[in-house]
This record gives structure tokens, sequence and C-alpha cells, in this order.
């Protein structure tokens, strides 16, 4: 008896495996294997696709000499924190006043969710219509009729990247802020009206009792946010190319730069995997939180 | 059981398996050799597509052994690197002057050396272009048209800002300080940018290499033992940047954005919101996309700086697929000399010319100017391509007369030879500085430009 | 949008609302709201009317909100010369392609880790979990390298849709998605097919499927507008007459008048924006059915 339930659980076990199997299948081929191979490729010097030549840590020792690497660095974490700034405090408090406006809801959650369907490369170039620095952009325009001046936008190196968090904001708070109206709305009306009676006023209320109750998805999304924009990409693409004077130019884009323009795959993959380890930090963090969070819980 | 092993296998095959990948057949079962013929027009192109057609035919009747397969990839920086890592190259392809360099480095072209030589090109290909297609001696592509830059006068705006000689032709900037002051008077008579000049994606210092060199800037040398060494952090290059901020903060005479290509100098000359650029000839998408009158596009010389007056060539070399047979080779050049590419003049090559240049007469697309020559001894091919320029030209020859006529002391000179692309980006940087900072100092971002350039490219260089 | 005025969920108790102070803070609140509806809407109206504008009006200065004229002949025109039909039919058809891998590649292994949890699963799952993190470009160059040259077996799936379809059919951010659904239906309807002797493949075509309905119509949604928008593979790989819209849209730039290129954006956005405005709700709630749970 036991010894056939024993054959009938690895029967078992098999058979999920073969459903399992194309995914297996395809993280391995399209994941896992890359970026075991991308490691490898790293120590060597590459003819085109094809390693020529070891030359151990060689290709990490160039670009870390490089003094647009240390910008490109020190450009992807002032993304990160621009980001977290403008990208990431706002859709917890338009989630909370969301979540109390009692007309046209549906409206105000379709509209706040419109700029995220449309494709990064479409929302980037209109963007740098609106950003457009000659009195012709759509910002300007605004600003000119308000009798202000006009701003350099794009132009101005020490601001760019702000700009391009603002543009990043623009299609990725709508989704951000209904997660959190939807974590909100989970909190039910009692312990706020508990709240009302004992007297505490609407930012006692929202400090006491809705940051806590949200606070474990505000934690996951912070972390989400930060290894989303570490990767920033296709925005300093296509709106800036990676100016003014290389003030914006990303990790990605450099590695990009590396492997497509300059032909020299050898120092796109070191970008790559000292990204990777930037990142494998970051979640270690992410799982460290992960396991507070829910301990405490 | 078995079947997990053979997945086990599977799986370990995979992560063993690295490139290598079967021999492509290059000839077919009749021992025909193939060759596949890059840039071949699209159907849609009714006019050159039925043109190339019949080039095929006429080709494969007089060399019965060879056979053409038509391929309509042209080279882009984002497609390249496919087709070339998958060995889906044509035999066949065309790239730009400014790649050249890039693609040999890479070892995606055949060496074509014996080839060159069999044809008689080595003697006829002009000094100034080898640089670009050569590698330790060896031969890797030969030119197959070329151009030097010119500055593009908009007409209505040059009237307009009451730039104009007595006989209503254009008055043309000699210098750059001429230039400049044009410009500035284009911004304050019609409020349109008097210049627009490149500043992105590395065209900025592509753009920018011809007022350097006017300015007197040597970008590089090689010393005796080989080594190259980065030399722009000098006062004329200083000046030269100089000249680009002037243009923005004294003559206010650029357009706003700090990120122009040819794309953004296309639209504001075409949108007469550019008095000037400089680009290379033919600029078919100011008449194509614009809609641009002829008569409204000059072209004259680069103006002349301290040091003199010099225009970057460009142009298109032609470059065999790595890996391709000798008899491959060997039918790449027929198939060269056959459509007019190569210096020599055989009656299939006039025939095949002038019939480019009617479809384009017929398209409307400029004609007009005289196209420089990448061959040493092509009086011959020179002559005739001029005579044929006169008889269809659409832009009035008094727009043009500059460019044609070029003054005597316009020196042509290829772009820098080592690591150009990354001296372009590097150049750019510079540039978008002094147009969105008032407070830049050319002098230092030079100075720390090549001292990067020297250590990041230079000095990793093999 | 069922009622005009939504059920109170929030901070603001009903006796509250009636004070003066709190109508006010609440009215802010609104005005709040329809600015930012605002900020979110006008940039793509802007785009729209623009279209319509001819190449001088377009680049006049200062600009015009509303076009001089609306001209269809120019909708007709920039279809049709660019070809766009054609290309939208190859985008469908990819996304097509990427929606059906990923239903079954992401759906089965979520399925097989939330209910089957044969021996490994966890560790898989952990893998997964990690996997998630890994930057995008670490694995370009290798990958592309698998893309032209395929291990043993040497295809050059250049110029096919394959590669994006099995990107898709490797998406750990879906597999996710599917196994927490799963995690989420009622556990007596798996207890009661086991007595019954269901296999696993039976359980799956017979309960499974049919209920997990709801989710795979919000993952085939998502999955439309990531391949409508996916432009760096097929940039890479195609570049033939498959060619998709995300990577044309870039390669256009150059090539058109911009008030044409303008119109051929707003085109590029009108299939995600209609389907959107269809399945307005699925989306919405699908934004929060699993991918952070509470």
């Amino acid at each position: 008896m036991l010894k056939k339930h024993r054959f009938g659980k690895l029967k078992n076990d098999f058979s999920a495996y073969i459903l399992m199997f194309p995914a297996i299948f395809l993280i391995f081929l399209l994941i896992w294997r890359p970026v075991y191979q991308g490691f490898i490729l790293s120590f060597f010097k590459l003819q085109g696709y094809e390693p020529a030549e070891f030359v151990g840590l060689q290709n990490y020792k160039d670009i870390i000499s490089e003094t647009l690497f240390k910008t490109t660095v020190f450009n992807t974490f002032k993304y990160v924190g621009l980001s977290l700034l403008v990208g990431f405090i706002p859709p917890i408090f338009i989630a909370v006043m969301l979540n109390e406006v009692r007309w046209c809801k549906g409206f105000i959650k379709f509209a706040i969710y419109f700029p995220a369907i449309s494709p990064v490369i479409v929302t980037s170039l209109l963007w740098t219509f609106i950003y457009d620095p000659s009195a012709g952009g759509l910002l300007n325009m605004i600003l000119l009729k308000m009798g202000l001046p006009a701003q350099q936008w794009l132009n101005d190196a020490n601001h760019a990247i702000l700009y391009i968090i603002i543009s990043m904001t623009w299609s990725g708070f709508g989704s951000a802020t209904i997660l959190y109206l939807s974590s909100i709305k989970g909190i039910g009306t009692d312990m706020y009206e508990a709240a009302y009676i004992d007297g505490a006023g609407l930012w006692a209320r929202v400090w006491h009792i809705t940051i806590p109750q949200i606070w474990r998805i505000v934690l996951l999304m912070l972390v989400n946010n930060i290894i989303g924009v570490f990767q920033v990409f296709a925005q300093p693409l296509a709106m800036t190319g990676g100016g003014p004077n290389n003030a914006t130019v990303s990790l990605s884009l450099l590695a990009y730069r590396y492997a497509f323009v300059y032909l020299k795959n050898e120092k796109a993959l070191a970008i790559g995997m000292i990204t990777f380890v930037m990142l494998v930090v970051l979640t270690v963090f992410y799982f460290f939180l992960e396991k507070r969070v829910t301990y405490e819980d | 059981m078995k079947k997990m092993l053979a997945v086990a296998l599977g799986l370990t095959l995979m992560l063993s398996a690295v490139g290598c990948s079967a021999p492509k057949e290059n000839t077919n079962a009749s021992g025909k050799t193939q060759i596949s013929i890059g840039v071949w027009p699209r159907e849609k192109d009714a006019e050159r597509y039925a043109q190339y057609q019949d080039l095929k035919a006429r080709f494969e009747e007089a060399n019965p052994d060879v056979e053409i397969i038509p391929d309509n990839w042209s080279f882009s920086l984002e497609t390249f690197l496919a087709k070339a890592a998958s060995g889906n190259l044509p035999t066949l392809y065309e790239v730009y002057f400014t790649e050249g360099q890039r693609v040999i480095n890479a070892g995606y072209c055949a060496d074509l050396t014996e080839a060159v030589k069999k044809y008689g090109y080595e003697t006829k290909i002009k000094d100034s272009i080898k640089n670009l297609i050569t590698k330790d001696g060896k031969y890797y592509m030969v030119p197959q048209s070329s151009y030097n830059m010119g500055l593009y006068i908009n007409k209505p705006l040059f009237t307009q800002a009451g730039l104009v000689n007595e006989d209503g032709s254009v008055k043309v900037p000699q210098t750059y300080e001429e230039l400049a002051e044009f410009a500035g008077i284009i911004k304050e008579k019609t409020g349109q940018a008097g210049i627009c000049i490149c500043t992105a994606n590395n065209t900025g210092g592509w753009n920018f290499l011809n007022v350097a060199w006017a300015y007197g800037t040597e970008f590089m040398k090689q010393d005796e033992s080989g080594k190259w060494k980065a030399t722009f952090d000098s006062p004329e290059c200083a000046a030269a940047l100089q000249w680009i901020k002037d243009l923005k903060w004294k003559y206010n005479a650029i357009p706003e954005t700090s990120f122009a290509t040819g794309t953004e100098q296309q639209k504001y000359f075409g949108a007469e919101q550019a008095g000037m650029f400089i680009g290379t000839p033919p600029q078919d998408e100011l008449i194509s996309i614009y809609n641009m009158k002829a008569d409204d596009i000059c072209i004259a010389s680069l103006p002349a700086g301290p040091a003199g007056r010099f225009s970057q060539i460009g142009g298109t070399l032609s470059v065999v697929k790595e890996g391709s047979t000798p008899e491959q080779i060997d039918a790449v050049f027929k198939w060269i000399e056959f459509v007019s590419n190569s210096y020599t003049m055989s009656e299939d090559a006039k025939q095949t010319m002038e019939n480019s240049y009617q479809i384009r007469a017929n398209k409307g697309l400029p004609i007009g100017f005289y196209q420089y020559s990448p061959w040493a001894d092509s009086a011959e091919k020179a002559t005739f391509e001029k005579s044929i320029v006169d008889k269809y030209a659409n832009i009035p020859a008094a727009n043009v007369k500059e460019f044609n006529n070029p003054p005597e002391d316009l020196k042509l000179k290829p772009e820098e030879p080592v690591n150009c692309q990354e001296l372009y980006a590097a150049l750019d940087a510079c540039i978008q500085e002094v147009i969105t900072n008032k407070d830049a100092d050319p002098a230092v971002l030079l100075k720390q430009a090549a001292a990067d350039f020297q250590r990041d490219y230079l000095d990793s260089a093999e | 949008m069922k009622t005009k005025v939504s059920e109170p969920s929030g901070m603001i108790c009903q006796l509250e609302f009636k004070t003066t102070k709190v109508k006010i803070i609440h009215g802010i609140f609104f005005a709040v709201m329809m600015l930012l509806c605002a900020i979110c809407l006008l940039p793509v109206i802007w785009m729209f009317l623009s279209a319509f504008k001819d190449t001088k009006e377009f680049l006049k200065i200062p600009p015009s909100f509303l076009p001089e004229k609306i001209d269809f002949s120019k909708v007709v025109d920039t279809w049709m010369q660019n070809n766009i039909g054609r290309t939208f039919l190859n985008t469908t058809f990819m996304a097509a392609g990427d929606i059906l891998f990923t239903i079954v590649s992401n759906g089965l292994a979520g399925y097989v880790i939330s209910r089957l949890k044969p021996r490994g699963s966890k560790l898989f799952f952990m893998l997964i979990m990690w996997t998630m993190m890994l930057p995008n470009n670490v694995s370009q160059v290798p990958l592309f390298m698998t893309f032209t040259d395929f291990p043993v077996t040497h295809w050059n799936l250049s110029n096919t849709y394959l590669p994006m379809w099995m990107l898709a059919g490797a998406n750990c951010y879906y597999l996710l998605l599917f196994k927490s659904f799963f995690d989420s239906i009622s556990i007596s309807f798996f207890e009661s097919a086991k007595i019954d002797g269901a296999s696993n493949f039976k359980m799956f075509t017979r309960i499974v499927l049919p209920l997990s309905i709801p989710i795979m119509a919000v993952i085939s949604i998502f999955q439309f507008n990531g391949a409508w928008g996916n432009y760096f593979w097929p940039m890479l790989l195609i570049n033939n007459h498959l060619q998709v819209i995300g990577q044309r849209i870039l390669t256009m730039k150059g090539q058109m008048v911009i008030d044409r290129y303008v119109m051929v954006m707003a085109f590029v956005i009108i299939p995600p924006s209609v389907i959107y405005i269809i399945f307005q709700r699925h989306i919405i709630g699908g934004l929060t059915l699993g991918g952070v749970k509470g």
C-alpha cells in the first residue's frame, strides 16, 4: 500500500513536471543560460560574438576606469533617487485622496490609468513634443501664456533626468495608484469610524490607520520601483540619446551603445554584469524586507 | 525515465553548444556562383526596381556562370549586428564611410586585396580614401560613391533677410565669422534660426570636424611607435567650439533643441525655420518629404577658417561579406564594374548611370551638383557624369555655382582615422554643453574630453 | 462607474461629510483628481488634434491647439502610404502568438507550482522569484546569439516571431500572477476531483481551465498591450515585411514629415485605447489580481 502510494506520487510528480516543462525550458533557455553565458564571455575579448582571447578582469577594469562609467552610475542612482521622490510617493497620497472622492470615481480611475496603455516609445516621443524647448513646445506654450519664461527642459543638463522621470511617472503612476487604492479599500470603514469617534483628525487617520495597513505593499512597490528604474533605457534612448553632455546616460543605455553602436560586446557584457551585481544587492534587500514584513504580520 | 534522460541530455547539449553554424551554400545546383546584392530597390519603388531587374538580366546574360540574388537590406546601426552575427548579410553590401573602420574591426568583411589588385583599383583609389578601407595594408572595401560636405542655403530665408546680391543670387558666407554674422542677421530679420548644426547621436562631432579643421585643429597624431595621441585639447579646437557657442549665445542663431541630427536639419531647413546647414548632398528628403522647391535650395562650399577651408568626404563603400569564396568576390567585382561603381566607364556603365539620373529626374529629386569622385584618375568618368548632371539638372546652375566650382583653397579630407564614432560622441557632449550652458568654457571641456578619449579609447586600442 | 456617487469606503465618515470643513477638503481632493485627469488625457488629445495640422502649421510658433481644418483624406493617405494596415496585422499576429505562449507556458507552470506542488517545485519557485530581479541587459548579447544561432539545431530565428513568442512564454511575472490566482481558488474543487480519480491533466482541462477564464482574459489583454509596444527584439531581429509597429514607429521618425509622423503615433495608440475602453473594468481589476498580495 505504502509502496503503491509512493509510486503514485512519483508518477504524479512526473506528470506535473511535464506540465511545467514549457516554462522551465523557456526560462532556462532565455533567462538563465544567457546570463551564465554573458558572465563567462565578459572575461574574454570578443571578435563580434566569438570569444577571441581570455583577458580575465580586463573588460571590467577598462569600464570602471572610464569617466563616462562613473557619470553613468551616478546618473543611474540619480534616476532612482528622483523616481522615489517624484514617482514613488505621490501615488500613495493620490490613492488616499481618490479613495475619499465621491464623484466620477470610475472616470478618474479610467483617466489616470490611460497613459499606461500607450507604448513606451510613443509616450517618450510624445513627451519630447511636450518638452520642446522652443516656444512651440506644449509646456512652454502654457508657461508663456501664463506670462512665465520658457524653460529649456531636456536641454538643461542639471534637470534633464528629473524631466525624464516626470514623463515616466506620467505613464506609471496610474497602476501604482490603483494598486494602493485596492489595498486601502480593504481596510473597511469601521476602523476609521472608530477613530473618528475617538476624535482623530483626517491626517491622523491617514498616518495611523491607512499607512500602516498598506505598508507592506508600499515596501514591495518600493523595491519594484528601484529595480525597474535601475534599468531605465527606452526613455533616455528616445528622448535625449543620453545627452546633453551625457547627463542622462543610464547603465542600460551605455551597455546598448557598446553592444550596438561601437560593436564592443565585451564591454557591454561587463556593464551588464556590474548592473546585475548591484541588483543582487537590492534583491537581497528585498527578501530581507519581505521577511521582516511577513514576520511582523 | 528515458524521457527524463533525454531531457537531461538535451539540456547539457544546449549548455555546451557554441557558435559554428553550418557553412552556407554558395553555388547552386547548376554550378553557378550565387551572389546576393544588398540595397536592391523594393518593388514599391517601381522605376528603380525595373532598372535593377533589367541590370540583373543583362548581367546574367553577360556572365552566365553568375546568379544574382536581390536583397533589400541596407545598412542601419540597429540591424547590422543582427545580420552580421547570424551570417545573413548580403554578399555585397554598402556601409557609409563613417562605419568602415568599425565594420573592419568587427571582422564582418572579406579580404579584398587580391581582387583590388587584379582589377587595378589599387592605383586608382585616391590616397585620402585608402585609410578608410584598409587595415594593416589589406583592402577590405572599395569606394562606391562619395560626396563632400557643403553649405546648404535656404534661398527664401536669405532673400527675406536681404542677404542677396544684385542679380538675386544668395550671398555666400566666405568665412565662419561671416557665416555666424549672416546667421545672426537671419534670426534678427526673419525670427528663424540662421543655421541648424548637428548636436546629437554622434552627428554633432561629424559636422564639427569641418569647422574644427578650418580653425586648425589636429584631432590625433600617431607617434613613431604607432600609438595614437589625442591632440584636440588645443586653442584651435577651443576657438572652433567657441564659434558654436557664439552661434547660440551671441547670435542666438540656432534652433532651441540640443538634440539635432540630420533629420532635424532637414526638418528645420525644409520648413523654412533654418537658413543654413552643413550637409552632404543629395539631401533627397528636402524635396521628397518636405516638398521644397529645387529652386529654393542653394549649395555652396563650406566657408574658410583661420587655417583654411575644409570639407569632409563622405559616401558609401562596397563591402563583401566575410567568408565569401574567391569566385563570389570576383563576381561581385564584375557587378561593380557593370553598374558603374568603378573608375572605368564601359558602355554598360554609362547606360546605368544615365538611367539612374533619369529616374531621379522623373521623381523630381535634386540634381545639379557634381559629386566628388573617390577615384584618382577618373577624367572620363567625371566628365561623363558632369554632362549627365547638366543634362538632367533641376537645381538652377546659379544656386550651386559655388559648390560645383569650389574656391581654390578648398581641401577635401576624410574623417579621422581611428575611433571616430567615439570621438564624435565625445565632441557631441562638448557641443551640447556649450549650447546649453552659457558659462561653459570650451578649453576646459576639450581638455577633459581629450583626456577621457585618450584613456578610454586610444590607449585601450589594440 | 455603476452609480454616479460611489459607496463611501474611505476615512471620511458619512456623518462627518456634512461639515463644511470636510466638504471643502473633499472639494480640494476632487479638484486635484480632475487636474490629474487633465494631465493624463490632454497630451494624448493634443496629439490627436495635432495630427491633423499640416507641416507648416505643426511647426508654427506659437502653436495652435486646434487644427485649422480637419482633413480626413490625410488619415487615409498616411495609413495607405506607410502600409500601416499590414504592420498592424503583423503586430496582431505576433501578439496572438505571445498570448498563446504566455498562457500555455506560464499558466501551466503557475498551476503546477500552486496546486500540484511536485517535489522540487518550491526551489523552482524561489529561483523564479530571483529571476524577476535580473536586469534585462545582462543577457542581451547571449540572447541575441541564441536567437540567431539556436542551440543544437543552429536555426536562425531572425525574421520570425518565434523569439518574441518564446520570450513571452518565459514571463516570470505572469507566472506569478497565475500562481497567486490558482492559490485563491477554493481547495474543495480540487479535492472532489481528486476523489473522482482525475489525472493531473484531466483536472487541469476540466476544472482549472474553465475557472481561470478571467485571469486568462486579463493576462491576454496585458500581453497584447505588451506586444503592441514591443520594439527591442523586433528591431534587432526582423528586417523584412514582417516588421511590427513598435520598431516601425522608431525607424519612421526620420523618414516622414513630423505631422504625418504624429498621425502614425495616433494610429498606434488607437487599438490599445479601444481595448482599454471596452475592457476597462477587467484591466483595472486585473492590476490588483495578485501581482501584489495585500
